[in-house]
């Protein structure tokens, strides 16, 4: 065996001194970092593209009497709008549909994790890369194919999905069912480039799985990896066991598209006045359970990442230790158990029965623990320490609130009877963009400033930097806050036209005593008569934050693209004075990354170590003392087989 | 750069890489299945009786095809033996002997997937099922595709916008005929086209050309309502184009995309439409069972079906099976007490029997075939029925492929939903070929898999015979999940 192994290592170090050409290093690569870049600028472009979709919606919203600005003599849109180039409700559902699946699966996923995870995790656990580097090329193809297939869907004659990002059948079974291609429509499209992301990422959780369990470098016990790490593979657990679920709801809807199936076509179904020709017998109920058992663990596949980069970032920029490292690890494990038994509570309002209702009420309520025990030990975190204030700490540190206001109005949604309420309303929005717009995307862009300088040698612009933050900071608050006021006042999220339905019905709703709106009307100080216009008038607002948001990302593209050129070079490989073995490498981090075999010493996060020089102690840096003689054994056993 | 435990595995953990992924990737792959299953549980407790097609019962499903999946279970069964086998002659560096064994597996997986296919021809092709109105329905085989509309077009109506229309793919290969455009928007009247590319051809363009007046047009409309007309001209641009062809050309319609259709026009869904002569409209078929779940057992001699059957001795021979069985279903409940369940009465047992046109009920199957012709005329005394002599010569309609067994006419007003054993005819069906399939398309991948280890790993094998040997590992374990879930589709598909 031990021929065996000098035998690869030979091949290897051929390997190594083989000059790579262009498209092997750039873009057919397997190296870890090359794809994780892949994934970032792909994933920033789709971010872009939904949002780009969200502003179109918005202007609809905001001036539904108005002919959209500029998009209007544009050949594809030729379709879609009316006459007066003003949104058709069609356009407005595609878009929606298509914003929601573009940012969560196309965009925010495979940014926090694809990017960020494949980029960091090897670096921070000393392995020279992932376990599997062909077939983390493989994921990064299928998940880009899956991609250009929901970006060719809209240049479809049907156009991309419109039956919402949660695809609900039996709408999403027959849309466009009049078409005689059935398979080159948009809301098939939509299941087949699902198909696709879906296996992309299962086969990036196997990945990430195997390379921290397997990979980790000598001296790395489970207790010393950093706490991004272990947010990765709790977050690869739940895409591994979340997503096949999913995936057999695609294949079952799909099924009902083009093998005229009925998964999911109640008996007695009439589409337009007519009979669906199906057989009938099938259970709407059973897509939403089977979507939603992915789709609640995909909102902490969502988060982790982002709690995990602020919870690198936090430590370094206090110039403290993490606090509660270890529970914050039990926390994050019992996160992704209790992820997996909330789902219904999506689905409050489908008769599901009581009973159920209760369990997942109870399982939910459950959920906020470990979850505020991960945002309070960020928060403690920062407690007496001299904080730096540099561009990624103050993404992060803007993080903890955003993500707070998130969770807590997600509490009233927990309870089926305020959620009979609040369903379908603009207030679930509000709930779960705080969540993830200005959650988990400020701490990616935390992320992206903090981990820049190790990418390429160069530090990001601090003023373009600042000019990036505090506007997105108001904005996102500008956009999302008022949305609170009107899920309140009943606003409902689908309302393509800015709520002229909503303005009628709301003057009965809100004369109304005791009713729910009316409580919460008065509460917030907008009372009859002009209660509905002033909800309707907080449209504006929203529209005109998220116009002025994307104005505000323009700093952004630039910085990140002019700071390669331009930008302060580093003077050492770790110039953050940061404690884990991403800050090891060279910088930029060679094809494998380590120039000798790492090795950890200590704990991730000892910063003002009482009797130490520096005010950081990194991981791979030498004290004989703090080796366990286990470690020494290992050492030699293997230097022996060698 | 070497990526460690590749080959050797971990000391803490035991594992090397690919092992340690298999596992996960396993693990993932329960997932699927078990989402799959408890969609096949939830789906069959979620029936709703009377209302929703009963499950019907494997057994009955197959038929003679169960001790075939018996088969294919030992075949997988053997080939996960094989796997294992070829593992340890690798492990014993008996390159030959692993080859041998590798490919018996392979082989096993071929059986396999041809047993499979034996059973999903049968269920395609040979078995079909008409719903009628009244929820009765007949289970039988259908004669030359006669569900669809057959029907004589001589010109044809298209929207420009949206998608290709569907007609055309209801013009039988090489029979399309030559259309001519005599109404359209575009400057191209009288083109003719002569095949189905070149009428997609002239599609697109002339979809093209509308989105472009369109675009000009709304232009127009925009700038004089900016400038403040009142009520400017609405835009209009016809997108419809009307085609003849020089001779009637034959149209044989899926039911399933038309809307509408009468005696001189087919309505399709998209919107297009012939204009023509209808031939026939009649489903014609051969009734081998008829299936009286889902009506009532006070409307069962009053049903439908025994309109569109017409015949008493079909009629009466699936009553006295019915008395028979119940007669044996109160012996069994009568002594204990108990009256027999709704359940039971509504069940397969009492409501699903064999019918055989043309007399000689209770006879063997292989009598009917000698006297196929006759058939038997309905006579209002049931008892009468069995030794009918009147012949019926439309009853075989020129049908070869059934010879000997007659068939009827069915109109297709009476029908409900009708279908071939596929996917669509019901959630059985529909779970039982999503499963099956998923699981062929997992053998199919498995199987690939191996073979390559097998021709091209000699290579790998002179280099480090250990890696080979771990990758036959792991493609084994893959291996016999793919058995295991068989042994699970098995009996919940075929036996219960």
């Amino acid at each position: 065996m031990s021929a065996a192994t000098a035998e690869t290592n030979d091949q290897a170090h051929e390997e190594h001194h083989h000059v790579e050409p262009f498209w092997k290093k750039y873009i057919f690569s397997t190296d870890h970092k090359t794809i994780g870049l892949q994934y970032g600028f792909t994933a920033l472009v789709f971010l872009a593209f939904g949002f780009f979709l969200m502003m179109v919606m918005r202007w609809s919203i905001a001036y539904p009497d108005r002919a959209v600005p500029m998009l209007a003599d544009w050949p594809w849109f030729q379709a879609w709008l009316d006459d007066g180039g003003k949104v058709t409700g069609d356009l407005y559902n595609m878009f929606g549909a298509m914003h929601g699946t573009i940012m969560v699966f196309l965009g925010i996923v495979p940014l926090a994790f694809g990017a960020f995870g494949n980029y960091v995790t090897p670096l921070q656990i000393g392995a020279p890369d992932m376990a599997f580097p062909r077939l983390n090329m493989a994921s990064y193809w299928l998940y880009l194919l899956g991609g250009v297939l929901m970006f060719v869907s809209f240049f479809l004659p049907s156009g991309a999905a419109k039956a919402g990002w949660t695809n609900y059948s039996p709408l999403a079974t027959t849309t466009d069912i009049h078409y005689g291609d059935l398979f080159w429509t948009g809301q098939t499209q939509w299941l087949v480039a699902m198909a696709l992301l879906i296996t992309s990422s299962l086969l990036g959780a196997v990945n990430f799985i195997c390379t921290i369990i397997n990979l980790r470098c000598r001296g790395m016990s489970w207790m010393r990896l950093p706490f991004f790490v272990w947010a990765m593979l709790v977050t690869g657990f739940l895409l591994l066991l979340a997503f096949p679920p999913l995936e057999v709801a695609a294949i079952m809807q799909l099924m009902d598209r083009l093998a005229g199936t009925s998964f999911f076509v109640p008996t007695g179904l009439n589409v337009s006045g007519m009979a669906f020709d199906a057989a009938g017998g099938g259970s709407p109920l059973l897509y939403q359970h089977l979507f939603w058992f992915l789709a609640h663990p995909e909102v902490y596949v969502l988060i982790l990442p982002a709690i995990a980069i602020v919870a690198e970032i936090i430590p370094c920029n206090t110039r403290k230790p993490l606090w509660g490292y270890k529970t914050m690890v039990y926390a994050v494990m019992v996160l992704g158990f209790l992820a997996f038994i909330v789902w219904a509570h999506h689905m409050y309002i489908t008769g599901m029965g009581p009973a159920i209702s209760t369990f997942f009420q109870t399982t939910t309520v459950l959920i906020s623990v470990p979850s505020v025990i991960l945002i309070t030990s960020l928060l403690i975190s920062m407690w007496g320490g001299s904080i730096r204030f540099n561009v990624p700490m103050l993404f992060a540190t803007a993080f903890i609130p955003m993500f707070g206001i998130g969770g807590l109005t997600g509490l009233p949604l927990a309870f089926s009877l305020p959620d009979l309420h609040l369903h379908d309303t603009y207030y679930v929005i509000a709930h779960f963009h705080y969540v993830v717009a200005p959650g988990t995307i400020f701490g990616l862009f935390a992320g992206i400033y903090h981990w820049y300088p190790k990418i390429t040698g160069r530090m990001m612009g601090t003023r373009l930097g600042h000019l990036h933050f505090w506007p997105s900071l108001i904005f996102m608050n500008g956009i999302f806050a008022p949305m609170f006021f009107q899920g309140m006042a009943g606003f409902h999220r689908r309302a393509f036209d800015g709520g002229k339905a909503y303005e009628q019905i709301s003057t009965q709703i809100f004369a109304e005593p005791n009713t729910f709106i009316a409580n919460a009307c008065e509460m917030l100080n907008v009372i009859e008569p002009d209660a509905a216009v002033r909800m309707i008038d907080l449209n504006i607002v929203t529209s005109g934050s998220a116009w002025l948001l994307a104005v505000f990302q323009v700093p952004f593209i630039i910085n990140l693209f002019i700071s390669k050129f331009i930008g302060k070079k580093v003077n050492s490989d770790n110039p953050w004075d940061a404690t884990t073995l991403e800050w090891a490498t060279p910088t930029p981090p060679p094809h494998g990354n380590f120039l000798t075999e790492p090795v950890a010493y200590r704990g991730p996060y000892e910063y003002s170590v009482p009797g130490e020089a520096r005010d950081f102690s990194p991981q791979f840096e030498d004290d004989p003392s703090t080796i366990p003689s286990e470690d020494k054994k290992d050492k030699e056993s293997e230097e022996s087989s060698v | 750069m070497e990526i460690p435990h590749e080959v050797t595995p971990r000391r803490d953990t035991g594992l090397y890489n690919a092992k340690l992924g298999i596992w996960l990737f396993l693990a993932s792959e329960v997932m699927l299945f078990g989402g799959l299953f408890s969609a096949y549980v939830f789906l069959r407790v979620g029936i709703q009786d009377g209302v929703d097609n009963p499950w019907p019962w494997g057994l009955n499903v197959h038929k003679d095809f169960v001790w075939l999946g018996f088969i294919n279970t030992l075949v997988l069964i053997a080939s996960s033996v094989g796997v294992v086998f070829a593992w340890v002659a690798l492990k014993e560096r008996n390159w030959k002997l692993y080859q041998r064994y590798m490919y018996a597996v392979v082989g096993c997986a071929v059986v396999f997937m041809c047993l499979k296919g034996i059973e999903y021809n049968s269920k395609l092709n040979h078995h079909f099922g008409i719903k009628l109105k009244d929820n009765s329905v007949m289970e039988g085989a259908l004669v030359n595709n006669t569900d669809r509309i057959r029907f004589e077009g001589t010109s044809a109506s298209v929207s420009l916008q949206g998608a290709v229309p569907v007609f055309i793919k209801s013009i039988p290969k090489g029979e399309f005929p030559t259309f001519k455009v005599v109404e359209g928007p575009g400057s191209e009247e009288g083109v003719e086209l002569h095949s189905d590319s070149e009428l997609k051809a002239w599609f697109h363009k002339e979809r093209r050309a509308i989105s472009g007046k369109l675009t000009e047009e709304r232009k127009r409309y925009r700038s004089e309502l900016a400038s403040g007309v009142a009520n400017p001209t609405p835009v209009s641009v016809s997108s419809s184009a009307k085609l003849t062809s020089s001779e009637p050309f034959v149209l044989n319609a899926n039911p399933r995309k038309v809307v509408l259709h009468s005696d001189s026009v087919v309505n399709f869904k998209d919107g297009s439409k012939v204009e023509g002569k209808l031939i026939s409209d009649d489903v014609e078929f051969i009734v081998h069972e008829v299936d009286l779940q889902l009506v009532l057992p006070q409307k069962q001699r009053e049903s439908m079906v025994w309109n569109v059957i017409n015949d008493d001795g079909a009629k009466q021979q699936f009553f006295e099976q019915q008395d028979t069985e119940y007669r044996h279903l109160r012996k069994y409940y009568e002594p204990r007490g108990e009256v027999i369940p709704e359940k039971m009465l509504r069940g397969h047992i009492l409501n699903l029997h064999d019918v055989h046109l043309g007399g000689h009920h209770g006879d063997d199957h292989g009598d009917d075939h000698h006297d196929a012709v006759h058939k038997s005329e309905p006579k209002p005394s049931a008892e009468g029925a069995e030794e009918a002599g009147h012949e019926r010569e439309e009853a075989l309609h020129g049908d070869h492929g059934h010879g000997g067994e007659h068939s009827i006419k069915v109109p297709r007003e009476d029908i409900k939903f009708m279908g071939n054993h596929g996917p669509r005819y019901g959630n059985y069906y529909a779970i039982y070929f999503t499963m099956t399939a998923l699981h062929g398309l997992h053998v199919i991948g498995g199987a690939l898999v191996l073979l390559f280890f097998t021709v091209f790993g000699k290579k790998l094998y002179l280099k480090n015979p250990e890696h080979l040997a771990n990758r036959v590992e792991v493609g084994g374990l893959f291996w016999h999940f793919v058995d295991l879930i068989w042994i699970f589709l098995f009996p919940i598909m075929y036996l219960l």
